[in-house]
């Protein structure tokens, strides 16, 4: 499974056709990123078509990765069906069964093939019936009860609580906050899981091979936590911005502890050293640096780009690469534990007193001039903050704009009246100098 | 009064602990408020607790919560934070907010971030009550670990410490509760019964905010002087059966019972469920505890959608419905996706179903909600429950 040099790009499947603009991309690691991304996928679905096992679900990546075994996130797939324009078609099969269109998100677009499964315009051929459904850091278990009963596949279900009575100041720079009892909970559901997929799969688990991932993964981690700092930290113009970040999703959320990512970070860390060292800049003439707080819109990238010529405004990322500091963990003697430990952070904070703490803390050390936040969050965890962590911007005397977008259904969105506002926020920001 | 009017009463002022405290008296108990039916109440009433339930107001605005809240949060929390930031329960002395419900659990969050804005209302002590969403082995151990722990935590809060005597009696008050309440329930699945499903919903909220021997002792005396002599329910009526998104008001089966008909039974947390699952008294009782709330029937949100499917399933038919009407509050994102099955299950079983899709939690439309379930109903043909009853009996 791994190798992914020796597959041709030419192989690999055509990008998708975004309904929105396409980003710019200015780092050679982010094609690099691209092209790794394509051809991991196009070798993944290729092998799961002879037969390899898969997992559709979710949850900690490092130890699916560790046991040879493919991951499919429904979130990922439905995503993917949503920008082949076929959100309508599949949900559509969704809403014939009777359920309520207000339910529809990407983690469970992917019911719709399940309920009209059709190969010849599903992507990537459809989907074969997987090894194991395993749902982890869910929001609503029922989604995955029916994906392992559509697809009559075995399921492990994990919970996994992560609220606790107070978060300390400056908690992302600290290891040891969080509440042993529920940290043990967590990892003896993952050890749950290990024996689930090691029955269902055949695949061993191996305690020092996961290790191994681990170590990488840290590296990994650490390169990232680097570059951010090099990029948004650094006195000079930033050297890339979201739409470099974003690029660079793909292997951050899923391909963790693989020998070919960590190689490839390592390249992004010089790429990006050398262009901070030369002062080089994404946008000649940053004058504005946005914060995008929110999950991305995955359907047009190409919206961060929008003001660079115009006003001199990027936008940078706080939910990705940002995260690396916090995701290290040098004790991997128990390595269920450090894979539980480094993943679970959740993307804006643990709490929504800790996530404004955060991103005021993120504005100041980014030099943000303002900082963009999703009205309506994805999910219901982010989305309960965004609201404090405004408040808590305006007290610093952050300027903090809320727009009301669906990240995954682009129908709804309406581009001119989103850039209107961004527009305006920008001239404000402009204006208030 | 009546023993009916004065539940009534209590659940009128139940934004107001004080106007409770006079009207029921607590005794000088300190009051420690919940948000949902996973809250252990045992451990609340045996540490000298006086527990009780905190809800939204539907009457009121929700203009000093918004400017806190996303846009997708649900109207049942928006609703209940309104109440609270505007201090309506200001009086409480602790409030425990138990995990689950993702929306419902963000509270604790909300509270504590909130706290930062405002020194005032004073929320008093808020405890964060943890509670995971499966039945393996683990997360019942883990929710007894967590009970324990809450056990512990009240202790101290009181300076008393609880022992198991005063638990057992406890669960033994709290099971005489759901006793009580299961023979209110038993009447409304009766041919004509003489307790409407508002009240049978008035008196079920008002059990979670009174004391409970005074509760029980009020319901006993309801079932044996008030209930035989109330007017019976005219056997023509629909009987109709609630489903879906909690409710913690009772306005549903207000715009359901004028039109008219009845509203025989709910599989809702807020009604007819609230009396199931007792504690088992043979036990040890926190281990009973985490049994009850562990085991007891799949919220929306927890692992389960078979187990839920079916309960629900049974309940229906055991209540003879002769319809299901499924209501779904607008970004209740836990409840819906069993309703497929849900309808598929009763329409085999001969009960049709009709869908409330994305309502909002004050039913300010009620005339289009009446409008909607009147035509439904007005398509049901035939004799009403007649297969049912007999499925019901055997």
């Amino acid at each position: 499974m791994t190798g992914l040099q020796s597959v041709p790009l030419a192989e690999a499947k055509a990008a998708p056709a975004w309904k929105g603009a396409r980003s710019k991309k200015r780092l050679a690691s982010s094609a690099e990123a691209t092209a790794l991304n394509r051809a991991y996928t196009a070798r993944m679905w290729q092998d799961i078509a002879n037969g390899e096992s898969f997992v559709f679900g979710y949850g900690p990546m490092e130890l699916f990765n560790a046991m040879d075994l493919y991951l499919v996130l429904p979130v990922q797939y439905g995503s993917v069906m949503a920008a082949k324009q076929l959100f309508e078609h599949y949900q559509g099969a969704i809403d014939d069964r009777g359920y309520f269109r207000s339910l529809a998100n990407y983690e469970s677009l992917p019911l719709g093939y399940c309920f009209n499964p059709d190969p010849e315009t599903a992507p990537y051929g459809g989907l074969p019936k997987p090894s194991a459904i395993v749902g982890g850091y869910m929001t609503e278990p029922a989604i995955y009860e029916l994906y392992a009963r559509e697809f009559g596949s075995p399921i492990y279900l994990m919970d996994d609580p992560h609220r606790q009575a107070s978060v300390p100041p400056r908690w992302w720079e600290g290891r040891d906050w969080r509440n042993e009892d529920m940290i043990n909970f967590n990892v003896r559901e993952f050890e749950g899981c290990v024996r689930f997929l090691e029955s269902v799969t055949g695949k061993p688990y191996s305690e020092t091979r996961l290790r191994e991932y681990l170590r990488r993964a840290d590296e990994m981690a650490e390169y990232y936590w680097k570059i951010t700092d090099l990029a948004y930290k650094s006195a000079g113009p930033a050297p890339f911005t979201a739409s470099e970040a974003y690029t660079e999703v793909g292997i951050f959320e899923t391909h963790f502890g693989h020998e070919w990512a960590l190689d490839h970070v390592k390249g992004m860390y010089r790429e990006v050293k050398d262009k901070v060292e030369n002062r080089e800049a994404a946008v000649e003439g940053e004058r504005i640096r946005l914060l995008w707080g929110g999950t991305p819109l995955w359907f047009n990238l190409g919206f961060y780009n929008a003001w660079e010529e115009s006003h001199g405004a990027i936008f940078v990322e706080t939910m990705y690469l940002p995260r690396a500091q916090r995701m290290m963990q040098p004790d991997r003697s128990n390595a269920l534990r450090a894979a539980y430990l480094r993943r679970h952070m959740k993307y804006t904070g643990p709490s929504p007193k800790s996530a404004a703490e955060l991103v005021v803390a993120q504005s100041r050390d980014y030099r943000i001039d303002g900082v963009v936040l999703p009205a309506r969050g994805a999910t219901r965890e982010s989305s309960a903050s965004s609201r404090f962590m405004a408040e808590a911007l305006r007290r610093e005397g952050i300027p903090a704009l809320f727009l009301d977008y669906s990240p995954f259904d682009n129908a709804a969105w309406d581009e001119e009246a989103m850039r209107a506002q961004v527009t305006e926020f920008i001239e404000q920001i402009e204006g208030s100098r | 009064m009546t023993v009916l009017s004065l539940f009534r009463q209590v659940v009128e002022n139940r934004f107001d602990p004080d106007a409770l405290d006079s009207l029921v008296s607590f005794g000088g108990r300190p009051v420690i408020g919940f948000l949902d039916t996973g809250f252990p109440e045992e451990l609340a009433i045996a540490a000298g607790f006086q527990p009780m339930l905190l809800t939204g107001d539907p009457r009121s605005g929700t203009g000093t919560a918004d400017p806190y809240l996303d846009l997708s949060a649900p109207d049942r929390v928006r609703h209940l934070i309104e109440a609270m930031v505007t201090g309506r329960y200001d009086s409480v002395d602790v409030l425990c907010v138990t995990g689950g419900d993702r929306w419902l659990a963000n509270t604790h969050g909300f509270l504590e971030a909130y706290r930062q804005i405002s020194a005032t209302p004073d929320f008093g002590d808020v405890y964060y009550l943890e509670r995971v969403r499966g039945t393996y082995r683990e997360h019942r151990d883990y929710n007894l670990h967590l009970q324990r722990e809450f056990r512990s935590y009240l202790q101290d809060r009181s300076g008393a410490a609880i022992d198991d005597d005063a638990l057992a009696a406890a669960i033994t008050l709290t099971n005489e509760t759901r006793s009580l309440l299961r023979a209110v329930s038993a009447l409304r699945k009766q041919d004509a019964p003489r307790i409407s499903g508002t009240d049978a919903h008035t008196i079920t909220v008002a059990s979670m905010l009174m004391p409970k021997p005074d509760f029980n002792d009020a319901l006993r005396q309801f079932l044996a002087s008030e209930v035989p002599t109330a007017a019976a329910q005219s056997p023509g009526l629909k009987r109709v059966f609630l489903s879906g998104s909690s409710l913690d008001h009772g306005r549903l089966h207000e715009i359901v019972e004028a039109l008219p008909a009845v509203v025989v039974g709910e599989d809702t947390e807020f009604g007819d469920r609230y009396a199931q699952a007792p504690v088992d008294p043979s036990i040890d009782p926190m281990e009973a505890i985490a049994d009850r709330y562990t085991f007891k029937f799949p919220e929306p949100w927890a692992f389960g959608v078979k187990r839920r499917v079916g309960f629900r399933t049974d309940a229906a038919v055991a209540a003879r419905a002769d319809c299901e009407v499924f209501l779904h509050l607008a970004n209740d994102t836990s409840v819906g996706w069993d309703f497929p099955d849900q309808r598929r299950a009763l329409q085999e079983r001969g009960i049709p179903v009709l869908a409330l899709a994305d309502q909002d939690y004050a039913f300010a439309d009620a005339q289009a909600i009446s409008e909607k379930v009147a035509e439904f109903l007005s398509r049901l043909h035939g004799e009403h429950n007649t297969m049912r009853k007999a499925e019901a009996e055997a």
